[in-house]
């Protein structure tokens, strides 16, 4: 018995295959795991964070969004405890801007704000210095956060 | 698999026109690319039903019915304004599934987003297959 993926098709078409066995006890399968690769951008296409920075970079269009933020930040979790993302928010300030004033990569930021159990007691001290907040809003922030 | 939005030139250009009419509008859409950005398990999970319980600020994910049908990846994605009401307008996106891409497509406003058949609704699919997001039928 055998099954196949058709991959005649252009669309479907991997860019590389690599063959393999894969046994298990008295079943023996035979494997092909295809790979993808993200063709290169269009001309004009921009990923995500490169479109940002382009916006960022239009006095006009980053006002607007810092505004955004600071309504966001006021509208999340309204009746909600307090999170690090809502304080961020407050502060109009993205992962990627808030990052650059720690000297983090914007990830950290992300992955924090996510699940702040790995923060030290430092980071949660400079995350209130670059939000202007007390770091007592940070500690019950995470302490809210982590239950 | 490491997912990317992409925004495309077209859609680059609705935000812009949007600006000029409705600043709103055009920065809480702004505000919902940078958060889909920032946070790659969102990005991971975005078509995935049912998600939109867990986004705060709130927006909401739903597939294209009407696109599905005829074997194109497209979902719709529903936002908030700064009082809670819903955006007159969505976002459209394409998703290729081999490689994890999802392409912001079209800007179109709420009335009209849908109507199959119309000139909208063709420029949609011009710019899904402009991307290479494969039709699965």
């Amino acid at each position: 018995m055998s099954y196949s993926v058709d991959t005649s098709s252009a669309e479907y078409r991997p860019t590389s295959s690599v063959p393999s066995v894969v046994e298990n006890g008295e079943l023996t399968f035979q494997v092909c795991t295809l790979f993808h690769t993200r063709p290169p951008l269009r001309s004009g296409e921009l990923n995500a964070s490169e479109y940002l920075a382009r916006v960022e970079a239009d006095p006009r269009k980053s006002a607007a969004l810092a505004r955004a933020r600071g309504r966001a930040g006021q509208r999340v979790s309204e009746n909600e405890a307090i999170s690090l993302t809502k304080l961020r928010l407050s502060a109009k300030l993205s992962q990627a801007q808030l990052a650059l004033k720690l000297g983090t990569q914007q990830p950290n930021i992300a992955r924090w704000e996510r699940d702040p159990k790995n923060m030290t007691v430092e980071t949660v001290f400079r995350f209130a210095e670059a939000l202007g907040v007390e770091p007592t809003a940070v500690l019950e922030a995470t302490r809210v956060q982590n239950g | 698999m490491l997912f990317e939005l992409v925004i495309t030139p077209e859609a680059q250009d609705e935000i812009d026109r949007l600006f000029e009419h409705d600043e709103d509008s055009a920065a809480e859409l702004l505000l919902l690319i940078e958060r889909l950005q920032e946070d790659q398990p969102e990005l991971e999970d975005l078509c995935v039903p049912g998600n939109r319980f867990r986004y705060d600020p709130s927006f909401e994910v739903k597939k294209f019915e009407a696109a599905l049908q005829r074997g194109k990846n497209i979902y719709t994605v529903r936002y908030n304004l700064q009082d809670g009401s819903l955006a007159p307008y969505r976002l459209l996106i394409g998703y290729h599934s081999q490689n994890g891409t999802y392409y912001a497509l079209q800007v179109a406003p709420r009335k009209g987003a849908y109507e199959v058949g119309s000139e909208g609704f063709r420029e949609l699919f011009r710019r899904y297959e402009q991307c290479g997001i494969p039709t699965y039928k």
